[in-house]
């Protein structure tokens, strides 16, 4: 999976998820303060991004999460030590 | 002070210096019975039920009925002072309020103190600031009151045991008080709670006139007239009754029956308590006994 073909399914779970509009959703978009998430939809999000990468999210890495940019590092890091 | 809004409504009322005087004097009283019940009275009482009671669960129903014990002291009081006029329309609805999520508005500090009075099982969603306030902290971690802090499933798992026990979940879905004069805004954390801990709603409307103890307002400013605090409670309904949700996920479930609950509670807010027409005959009379 490339970053563009990444970057759309992460863009479809927010918008089919959290019904948000999907020219809202850039890398940059702040998780809470711009897209309006609250802390169960946090969890919401590591689940999907846990069934997406096929690999165990840990809440603490996941805290540290505040944009769509870093959802996205956080998937592809996810992905890589899938790979090894 | 200075640079504050005239109230909603914009009713230009003078009031004879007295009257204002008066009611802050009953006001200071209110507060004299509240510390003397709060510092003394039921502290001594916590104390003994915390030294007495050696089950948790026990012990946490006991306070918690101590404390709305104290909460009708206090509305007693001040309803007996004039000060305040307090409607808890009936009985008939505390029997349906058992095992059910308790959905209120928030206008005034007030509510919380009505609703735990009339609801003496109730346990109640509470802000993690207000658990450490050196006034109440002591006692809501004796009730077991379910604190909102970091893990939302946690908050969800407390809401679902404390409502398979019985016990009365009430939450104030705008998180904190309202702003005054504006229609309330709805967080998401109700919704979500009724979805997933999977309870019914009981909603409850609040009406406060004039506005006291509300957010913004220093608590010892009190208002020219008797407050008329006005509490309706409306039959149970499932979330899906807020809005459709049949088949769609939960987190996009929480926020269609965040819309339909905050839609609901404007039209009963605005259909049910005519707040503007209660004032108006109060300030003709203001008026009469001016002149």
């Amino acid at each position: 999976m490339n970053d563009e073909q990444l970057f759309e399914r992460l863009r479809t779970i927010l918008v089919e998820r959290f019904e948000l509009d999907p020219a809202a959703i850039r890398p940059e978009a702040r998780l809470y303060e711009d897209l309006d998430l609250d802390s169960i939809d946090a969890v919401d999000l590591a689940i999907a991004v846990q069934e997406l990468s096929g690999r165990k999210v840990r809440p603490q890495e996941f805290r540290n999460v505040r944009t769509v940019g870093d959802v996205e590092f956080e998937i592809r890091r996810l992905l890589q030590t899938g790979d090894r | 002070m200075g640079g504050s809004a005239p109230p909603a409504g914009g009713n230009a009322i003078k009031a004879p210096r007295f009257t204002r005087a008066r009611r802050s004097a009953a006001a200071a009283l209110c507060l004299a019975g509240f510390c003397l019940v709060t510092l003394g009275a039921l502290p001594t009482a916590l104390a003994a039920i915390l030294v007495i009671t050696r089950d948790p669960e026990l012990r946490a129903q006991r306070a918690r009925r101590l404390a709305s014990c104290g909460f009708r002291l206090l509305l007693g009081w001040s309803e007996a002072l004039g000060v305040a006029r307090f409607d808890t329309g009936g009985d008939a609805w505390i029997a349906s309020a058992r095992g059910r999520l308790v959905v209120a508005n928030h206008p005034s500090f007030l509510d919380a103190v009505v609703l735990l009075a009339r609801l003496p099982e109730a346990n109640c969603v509470v802000k993690g600031r207000l658990r450490r306030h050196p006034l109440f902290a002591a006692y809501l971690r004796a009730g077991r009151y379910i604190g909102n802090g970091a893990d939302p499933a946690e908050v969800i798992e407390q809401c679902r045991r404390a409502a398979a026990r019985g016990e009365p979940v009430l939450i104030f879905p705008e998180g904190t008080r309202s702003q005054p004069g504006a229609v309330p805004h709805f967080l998401r954390g109700a919704a979500q709670i009724a979805l997933r801990a999977r309870l019914q709603i009981l909603p409850v409307t609040v009406s406060c006139n004039p506005a006291v103890l509300t957010h913004g307002v220093p608590w010892y400013r009190m208002p020219v007239c008797r407050v008329r605090h006005v509490i309706s409670f409306h039959p149970p309904r499932d979330p899906g009754d807020f809005a459709p949700i049949a088949g769609v996920e939960t987190s996009r479930a929480a926020r269609r029956v965040t819309r339909g609950m905050q839609d609901y509670f404007i039209r009963k807010l605005s259909a049910s308590h005519d707040v503007q027409l209660r004032l108006q005959p109060l300030a003709a009379n203001f008026e009469q006994s001016l002149s």
